[in-house]
């Protein structure tokens, strides 16, 4: 079961392609990082999630429901935070979750409370005079205390705090972790949401550079420094999943995609004429990294 | 209805400032009309005055500011609106802000109801003055409406605004939407029948448009068929060629200008000259005077307005009242600055009788100087509801306002065709005697 699923997703704005054909699932119960630069689409992509905007083209399921005839029915299963949101700024935090309350009938005043107090955030102030993180924590608390199965969260931490950031992380997962909720979070820091996402999802251009389960991912990423032989510089071409191959002297780095210690040894052995090979493990910014600029790459032979 | 009343709330917490502003006003403006009700003409003046600029600027100004804010707190255009996340459906919002316009408009209303009643409404004149104050809110409402429905912000709201009225006023002279194609004023009853096709052309926009962004948020459609309609309007007000006579047929309080040089059957100034004659015809039925006993009718002014329609205004006399008649004569100027002597004119038997601007004590003044001010004339706008037809004298359902200039022609005129005589030409007012 995925809480979202997206087929062929696309959306233009007059000439430009914002998203380009997206094809998406969110595993139900995940915690799914939507990763990607800054105008790479995770935006668009959301606000089409939440029908804000309208597809070009294709489909968008939100909890096995197609995301332009959401009901409000449906949106009280869904809770949605973003940075570009515009809050009723007007209203103190306590006005919020009172004006917020009777929209969901599984709103829960015990976590409201709960969480108000972790959040420290000052009640009877109004929202336009809170700091920017203790406003999106006020919009987080509007979105957990109905414990909604799906939470959507659009660049949560963008001008935040390391402090504010982790206090809102710690709030959104300890809820979502004891309800066993789907996160879908978009971020365009890798570092903000390596610590947490059970999935990834890398957008490119406007188009899914890759999917799958984070532990996937940084089994299958490897960095790889191989030295040769002395004298035995007539090396054959590079394995197809290898990326980013530089050679200097004797010492070659690569970055391996789909690594696999048996075929990386054979391959060595039989290819490399047992030169030695230094594997090290890869965090999620450097495979970020790696798939962005080579996306860049392949953008250029594109474009050229 | 649980939903829409939360809402409501929201709203009437969010805008409650707006809204006490708007209260204290209105009692303000009514406070003025009744003080000015009750002193000379000489003092009173200034409260009239007071009280009108308030009814006629910034009252509906604030109506103007509380669609604004009402629909601005939940953006129907804005992409990132917080409603549209929650679990309300445009349709839900939309029900929500219709009943709080609908409620707002209460507040004129019930803010007026004691004044109305301090000055002796009976319930057929309570009901026509909360139906006309109805009117006037609900006009400045439908104004407002769709240019609020399209504008993101209140910025942007009295931005467009701007524009819009800049617009129109640019698109007024280069296309001479005042003028016939000869240059002069246009027919009364083709500007009648322009004025109406528009005002429904509006107002069926502003319903739609605002129906269908509330429920589909399709922006680039609303503003393209919101567009059109005004394209549509522009077009009608430079080119419409045809009266309508079911929207030009007189009704109570409608009033008709005749050019003098094919009327001269009305009347004519004493010196044999037409002079500059303009009659009025005011079909006086029910509705449209008084016929209670003891009643005298006035003529307050009359006014040219830009299309050529005269803008009669009547006060009535009521021998048993406290109040004192206000001089509203002194207002009551031509375009060309030159005051005008006024005669009601029997059409029937040709009998002029003059109506002159001589104060009489103890008497209650009307005042109509438009809808929108209906909440502080102390009777409303020329309009009483309590006569039947059958009571009012005959000749006076036939009756015509005559008005003569230059000031230099003071005296009645001569009877028209099948004229009898005049009355006395110092009679200052015309006595209802049933």
């Amino acid at each position: 079961m995925n809480a979202i699923e997206t087929h062929g997703l696309t959306r233009r704005y007059g000439k430009a392609e914002a998203l380009h054909g997206l094809t998406l699932s969110v595993p139900a119960g995940s915690i799914y990082a939507f990763i990607g630069p800054n105008g790479a689409g995770k935006t668009t992509t959301i606000r089409m999630l939440m029908n804000l905007l309208q597809p070009t083209s294709g489909q968008a399921l939100v909890l096995g429901v197609d995301s332009r005839r959401l009901t409000p029915t449906d949106r009280r299963r869904i809770g949605y935070v973003s940075e570009n949101q515009k809050l009723p700024e007007w209203m103190t935090v306590n006005q919020l979750m009172r004006y917020c309350e009777p929209l969901y009938p599984k709103w829960d005043r015990d976590l409201e409370k709960s969480l108000l107090r972790k959040f420290e955030l000052p009640a009877d102030r109004k929202l336009k005079h809170l700091s920017r993180g203790m406003m999106m924590k006020a919009a987080l608390l509007s979105a957990l205390a109905y414990r909604p199965e799906l939470l959507v969260l659009d660049e949560p931490f963008s001008g935040l705090d390391p402090l504010v950031r982790d206090e809102f992380i710690a709030g959104a997962l300890e809820v979502s972790h004891q309800e066993k909720w789907t996160i879908f979070i978009s971020s365009h820091d890798i570092n903000e949401v390596e610590q947490l996402a059970s999935w990834v999802g890398i957008i490119e251009a406007g188009q899914l550079a890759l999917s799958e389960p984070t532990e996937d991912l940084l089994a299958r990423f490897r960095i790889l420094e191989v030295t040769l032989n002395e004298g035995d510089f007539a090396i054959p071409s590079a394995p197809e999943t290898w990326l980013e191959v530089k050679r200097e002297g004797n010492l070659i780095r690569a970055i391996e995609t789909r690594y696999n210690a048996e075929k990386l040894e054979q391959y060595v052995r039989y290819r490399l004429k047992n030169a030695t090979v230094d594997v090290k493990p890869m965090t999620l910014r450097q495979i970020f990294v790696v798939l962005a600029r080579e996306g860049r790459s392949q953008a250029r032979v594109v474009s050229a | 209805m649980k939903l829409t009343w939360h809402i409501i709330k929201k709203d009437l917490l969010r805008l409650k400032w707006v809204l006490v502003l708007w209260i204290l006003l209105l009692i303000a403006a009514n406070g003025m009309a009744a003080i000015q009700a009750r002193l000379d003409a000489e003092n009173s003046y200034p409260f009239y005055l007071t009280a009108n600029v308030m009814a006629t600027a910034f009252l509906p100004l604030i109506a103007f500011g509380l669609v604004m804010g009402l629909l601005h707190d939940d953006s129907v255009v804005e992409v990132d609106a917080f409603w549209i996340t929650r679990p309300i459906s445009g349709g839900d919002l939309l029900i929500a802000k219709a009943a709080a316009l609908v409620l707002f408009a209460m507040i004129p209303v019930l803010s007026s109801i004691p004044f109305w009643l301090s000055h002796d409404y009976r319930w057929t004149q309570l009901v026509f003055a909360t139906k006309q104050m109805l009117y006037g809110y609900f006009a400045v409402v439908l104004l407002a409406l769709p240019i609020a429905v399209l504008s993101a912000t209140a910025s942007k709201f009295v931005m467009h605004v701007l524009i819009g009225a800049s617009a129109l006023f640019v698109l007024f002279i280069v296309l001479g939407l005042g003028k016939t194609g000869d240059g002069g004023l246009p027919r009364g009853e083709l500007v009648q029948t322009k004025a109406w096709i528009i005002a429904v052309l509006w107002m069926a926009t502003a319903i739609g448009s605002t129906c269908f962004q509330f429920t589909t948020r399709r922006t680039r459609r609303t503003v393209i068929v919101f567009g059109i309609s005004v394209a549509l309007q522009l077009a009608v007000a430079k080119w419409w060629p045809v009266e309508l006579k079911p929207i030009t047929v007189e009704r109570p309080g409608s009033q008709r200008v005749i050019r003098a040089e094919t009327e001269e059957l009305f009347a004519r100034g004493q010196s044999g000259g037409l002079l500059g004659l303009i009659i009025a015809e005011v079909p006086l039925a029910a509705g449209q005077c008084s016929s209670r006993s003891g009643t005298t009718l006035y003529v307050q002014h009359v006014l040219l307005d830009w299309t050529g329609e005269l803008q009669v205004a009547f006060s009535e006399a009521e021998p048993l009242s406290s109040a004192q008649l206000l001089d509203f004569f002194r207002g009551a100027r031509l375009r060309d600055e030159q005051r005008a002597d006024y005669y009601i004119l029997n059409r029937r038997d040709g009998r002029a009788f003059p109506v002159k601007p001589v104060k009489q004590g103890n008497e209650l003044i009307v005042a109509t100087l438009g809808f929108s001010h209906a909440g502080f004339a102390t009777r409303p706008a020329g309009q009483w509801l309590d006569s039947a037809p059958e009571n009012l004298p005959e000749w006076l359902k036939s009756a015509a306002l005559v008005k003569v200039v230059p000031k230099d022609q003071p005296s009645p005129p001569e009877m028209g065709k099948g004229g009898e005589g005049s009355a006395p030409q110092d009679s200052p007012t015309l006595a209802l005697n049933e």
